[in-house]
């Protein structure tokens, strides 16, 4: 965020205050005020210095055009204003230009069109997909999880490998995902975020008694209460941290625990979520696990073996989508050279 | 049915919405919240034998406005006609006076 740059927001309406409020904030130093006294009040008695004003037209008691009025009549008129309209009028236009008006935003909100136009009016540069707080932020909180959930591993039976195994695997599949992007420092950080929000997946065992967590996160498992209880509460658990440094993790990681047993087609659980719903790098977490589950538990771990693992999971049509099964098939060499199995 | 699947049948666009919201699907879902009380609280009901229709257009303009935002589209296409016909009715009366 530029801590330099604050822009106050004015508009009647909460809920468009709020939504514009959560565009802003990412980058900037965002001031509220619900009416257009409670603005004049800020500018003019308390002298808040603000980089920019984005303020409602349609406002009950003092509309944004009389509060324009009412800075000029201070002198605050080189402030740029943002003005927000559900329609841009002839009458609103024609009363509007008779003021110094940066820019009409309409509603609905386009994220990134606002972003670009306040930026560029305020001389600030896009900022990076993630800041150096973020990053740090979200490599703490996936340290005390791995260090939480690593104790929950020691303590039972489970194989811990399989965790680690799908975090691997999700790195490689995702290397050849066309949809995410890959390159710069930021790129990297995020492949390595999401292969550790795979590597959680199954975090919600540790919030069952031993006797269900042992038979909870498998696939293939015949299902019910429990079956969903550890995807819930693994979503949950990882929700529970509200930074917002921490996100896009916290997003990942839940959406993954949450839906892994989904299926592209619907038929899966806890919320039988289907198609577009079922995010890319979550079909990708539940096809590894139901991967490593028929490949990693077979005596035979050899090729044969997953040409035969590989056309099971194609015989399931409408397990994943086809573009994410395709992953699977092409990083064969990838998989094998880890395997240590010799392949031509 | 999670609460946006069962909005997504009913013609919201909520993957729009949530996008709009830097993917925060709860502060979507409590906005909506919001907005159910936002329409109980400005009920747009025109004093047909009055003459001043701006409370009621500002009513229904705002809730037009709103609506946009969280894509609700059913609701934006009913309020976008309300706000149009109140309008035009409230120049035919400006026009008869």
């Amino acid at each position: 965020m530029d801590e330099g740059k604050r822009i106050l927001i004015v508009d009647d309406s909460e809920i468009d205050r709020t939504i514009l409020k959560s565009i802003m904030d990412e980058e900037f130093q965002v001031i509220e005020a619900d009416n257009g006294y409670s603005a004049l009040e800020l500018m003019l008695k308390k002298k808040v210095q603000l980089d920019a004003i984005m303020l409602d037209i349609s406002m009950p008691f003092l509309d944004g055009l009389n509060v324009l009025q009412i800075l000029r009549e201070n002198n605050l008129e080189d402030i740029p204003v943002f003005m927000i309209t559900a329609e841009a009028t002839k009458e609103n236009i024609e009363r509007a230009s008779q003021y110094n008006i940066t820019e009409f935003i309409r509603k609905p909100f386009n994220r990134e069109e606002i972003l670009k136009r306040v930026r560029a009016k305020l001389g600030v540069e896009e900022k990076a997909a993630f800041t150096k707080a973020d990053i740090d932020e979200t490599r703490k909180y996936i340290a005390d999880l791995e260090h939480i959930y690593g104790h929950y591993l020691d303590c039972t039976s489970k194989d811990k490998g399989r965790d680690e195994r799908r975090a691997y695997f999700m790195k490689i599949l995702l290397a050849k995902c066309p949809t995410i992007e890959k390159g710069t420092e930021y790129d990297n950080f995020q492949l390595w975020m999401i292969g550790k929000a795979a590597y959680f997946c199954n975090i919600g065992d540790m919030l069952l008694f031993n006797a269900q967590a042992d038979t909870a996160s498998q696939a293939g498992n015949a299902g019910g209460d429990i079956h969903q209880q550890h995807t819930v509460l693994g979503a949950e658990l990882i929700r529970l941290n509200y930074s917002k440094h921490c996100r896009r993790f916290v997003q990942i990681c839940s959406d993954m625990c949450l839906h892994h047993h989904e299926r592209y087609d619907g038929k899966g659980f806890p919320e039988g979520i289907s198609g577009k719903d079922y995010q890319t790098y979550t079909q990708i977490c539940g096809l590894l696990e139901r991967f490593d589950d028929q490949f990693f538990k077979s005596s035979r771990r050899n090729e044969l073996q997953f040409d035969y693992v590989i056309d099971q999971i194609r015989r399931d049509s409408g397990f994943v989508s086809d573009e994410v099964f395709s992953l699977l098939v092409d990083s064969k060499s990838e998989i094998m050279k880890y395997y240590n199995i010799n392949y031509v | 049915m999670s609460l946006l699947q069962e909005l997504e049948a009913l013609g919201v666009n909520t993957d729009e919405a949530v996008e709009r919201m830097n993917g925060n699907a709860s502060l979507y879902e409590r906005m909506l919240v919001k907005f159910k009380d936002m329409i109980k609280d400005m009920p747009v009901r025109p004093d047909f034998d009055g003459s001043n229709y701006a409370d009621v257009i500002e009513a229904a303009h705002a809730i037009k406005g709103t609506s946009s935002n969280l894509s609700v589209t059913p609701i934006y296409e009913a309020y976008s006609e309300i706000v149009r016909l109140l309008r035009e009715d409230r120049r035919s009366r400006q026009e008869r006076f």
